[in-house]
């Protein structure tokens, strides 16, 4: 089913959009929700979040994209869930793959002032992404905003898995010395 | 500043990139000209160099530059994907160069579905049990899913159907068993068997169940429900003899009925917040593949004025799960890394750390073979995609969890006290989905010292408090059926 037959069955409030959707993209939300949060159980019940979301959401809302639509609501309900957890286990060792590769890029540490640093990193990624060519981008973005598997992300891409890994692992290290530059590490 | 910071920022980027990642990239062979194109400049800009060198000072490239360069032409690992891309779209065939070969089967993995999907493709065909087998008619009307899951290949059955009907609402208080009985009596042989069911049960829209399992003092009925386009249909009906008064529900749990042939039947009670999957037959079902170890059907008309109560048991094996080669119903594996954290489910079991793998047929349990252990662990790990919900169906991750869960948060717990035997049931339920065991401390119904009968259901969700977690409990006492629903 194409997405624009998802979102007229959301519109038209049938509620076989919600299995219908499930089917078609649950295994992906799930997925991408299990490596943001590291939990296969709290991506299941964030992917049940995600379906009534979208529920309540569709109609008005009619996005362009609905899998970026999808993927951006996991990605928000995983980071609530994972702020949460976090703050909870911080130093247990009990953390998400994503966080340990991206913990290569900075260090950790708490003396900062948070929010506002929050935001200028915010702009100093955006920044740096700008200066990517786009498929590099993309895959990083894949990864490290919506927590894509790298299998999903080379099918999606056309790539090759080890492909992606070389990818990511490249922009990290750029991203490093990005941040290095800009002072924040 | 840490690296859940930087996963935030992430989060904030420009709406643009969001965007463009979801975007499919152009196809290679659009690409490739362009990257021939790119080659052949560089080239001719290369040679001009060259012709050029020594009539004038060609500038040095800065580093940003250069790496532009390297970043934009010299991708290996892309070029080499382009190349297998385009052999998989020509040929669909080997390939002779390792890189592409590699590259060529994990595309065609992604596209045809999971590894373990393809992989029972490639087993023979399902096998039943010959000496277990012998026609479900019990409910006329229905087709009973172990036949047509059985027949159909992996790689062809059709899609799942929708597995959430549209329930209507019904809350209140009623009369059971009578008005489940005539709910069945009128309904029976009709598709319209569960919106009968549905129209006496309390289940609101949108909190939707697959099914509904009902206990009372000395019966199980459970009816599993499939919507089709215009009404409901039954995939089964079970019911059974509970042999004590006094259930707990906080796990599995084995009961015994008798077949048609005289023989006795085990049945196991699927863990607590377990009953919206396959019911109470033991059998198991996930996503595109099915396996399916028993299934028994009973026809469910007031099965105390029936002794003749038909019942037929359907018995299928599929050979690509090695516990069917060893005719397991059930099966737990002990499996304790060290280094746990659910984080990757794709990651392989690692056989090292299985120490032990149970294997239950009936009432007999047996500890596998080292050797068997390997061929299970290896069947699992084949699963890739699926593997978590494989997991979960043969209870390795739950065993998991339960070793290890941790309850805090905000409890909700309700207690109801009773003077003499009371019967309940319970539905639990979330958005799409049933409420996972984590959630449930406790579940039991029990006997005191005073002859009253208490019960207790105890539900810990700290995750699911502000979002859309609800419980309904109904307990069945002189002959009424009290409904008990979370506020929301």
């Amino acid at each position: 089913m194409e997405d624009s037959e998802l979102i007229a069955l959301f519109e038209q409030r049938d509620e076989s959009a919600v299995s219908e959707t499930t089917r078609q993209y649950g295994a992906l939300c799930r997925s991408m929700a299990a490596e943001l949060t590291g939990s296969p159980q709290d991506a299941e019940e964030i992917c049940n979040d995600v379906m009534l979301a979208v529920w309540n959401a569709i109609p008005p809302e009619k996005p362009a994209n609905f899998l970026a639509y999808l993927a951006g609501i996991t990605r928000n309900l995983a980071m609530k869930r994972l702020r949460t957890r976090y703050a909870k286990h911080r130093g247990s060792g009990d953390r998400p793959a994503v966080l340990d590769e991206l913990a290569a890029c900075i260090p950790s540490g708490d003396d900062v002032e948070h929010e506002l640093n929050r935001r200028l990193l915010t702009a100093a990624v955006d920044r740096f992404l700008s200066a990517l060519p786009a498929q590099t981008r993309a895959v990083f973005v894949l990864r490290y905003t919506y927590g894509m598997p790298v299998e999903e992300i080379a099918r999606r891409r056309s790539l090759g898995v080890s492909a992606v890994k070389v990818s990511l692992h490249r922009t990290r290290k750029k991203l490093q010395t990005f941040l290095k530059e800009e002072g924040f590490l | 500043m840490n690296e859940l910071d930087l996963l935030e920022a992430m989060g904030g980027i420009s709406a643009e990139y969001r965007r463009g990642a979801f975007e499919k990239p152009a196809p290679a062979h659009r690409r490739l000209p362009v990257l021939l194109g790119a080659a052949c400049l560089l080239a001719a800009v290369c040679t001009s160099a060259f012709l050029l060198r020594g009539q004038q000072t060609v500038q040095p490239m800065t580093e940003q530059s250069r790496e532009a360069e390297i970043t934009e032409i010299t991708r290996p690992g892309e070029q080499t994907t382009e190349f297998a891309v385009l052999q998989t779209e020509t040929t669909a065939s080997s390939a002779t160069l390792s890189d592409t070969a590699e590259t060529s089967t994990a595309a065609s993995s992604q596209i045809t579905g999971s590894a373990g999907t393809q992989a029972a493709a490639q087993e023979p065909a399902a096998t039943a049990n010959p000496a277990a087998v012998h026609t479900a008619a019990a409910v006329p009307g229905t087709t009973p899913p172990a036949q047509t899951t059985a027949a159909v290949p992996a790689e062809t059955a059709p899609a799942e159907p929708a597995q959430r009907p549209q329930y209507p609402e019904a809350l209140g208080t009623y009369t059971l068993p009578e008005a489940l009985e005539r709910a069945i009596a009128e309904a029976i042989g009709t598709d319209e068997y569960c919106y009968y069911l549905y129209q006496e049960l309390p289940v609101s829209i949108p909190w939707k169940f697959d099914k509904c399992a009902i206990i009372t003092k000395d019966r199980f009925y459970c009816i599993l429900c499939r919507p089709t386009e215009t009404s409901y249909e039954v995939d089964l009906v079970t019911s059974g003899v509970i042999p004590e008064t006094t259930v707990y529900v906080s796990g599995p749990k084995t009961l015994e009925v008798t077949d048609s042939a005289g023989e006795a039947v085990q049945i196991s009670l699927p863990e607590a917040g377990h009953w919206s999957g396959w019911p109470l037959s033991g059998c198991k079902k996930t996503d595109g593949v099915t396996e399916c170890d028993c299934r028994i059907v009973w026809e469910l008309i007031h099965m105390q004025e029936r002794p003749d109560a038909f019942v037929s048991s359907v018995r299928t094996s599929y050979s690509e799960s090695p516990f069917s080669r060893y005719t397991c119903e059930h099966i737990t594996l002990n499996y304790t890394p060290e280094d746990f954290t659910m984080s990757r489910l794709n990651d392989p079991i690692d056989v090292r750390k299985v120490s032990s793998v149970s294997c239950t047929e009936g009432n007999v349990t047996r500890e596998l073979s080292d050797e068997e252990i390997t061929d299970a662990v290896e069947w699992l790990n084949q699963l890739e995609i699926l593997d978590a919900e494989y997991r979960e169906s043969y209870n390795i991750i739950y065993d998991i969890i339960d070793g290890t869960g941790k309850y805090v948060g905000i409890q909700n717990s309700v207690k109801f006290y009773f003077n003499e035997p009371i019967s309940f049931g319970i539905f639990l339920g979330s958005w799409g989905g049933h409420v996972q065991e984590r959630y449930i401390k406790e579940l039991c119904i029990s006997k005191r010292n005073d002859g009253s009968f208490f019960l207790q259901l105890h539900i810990d969700a700290p995750n699911r408090s502000d979002s859309n977690l609800r419980w309904m409990c109904y307990l069945l006492h002189n002959e009424d059926l009290h409904i008990y629903q979370q506020d929301t």
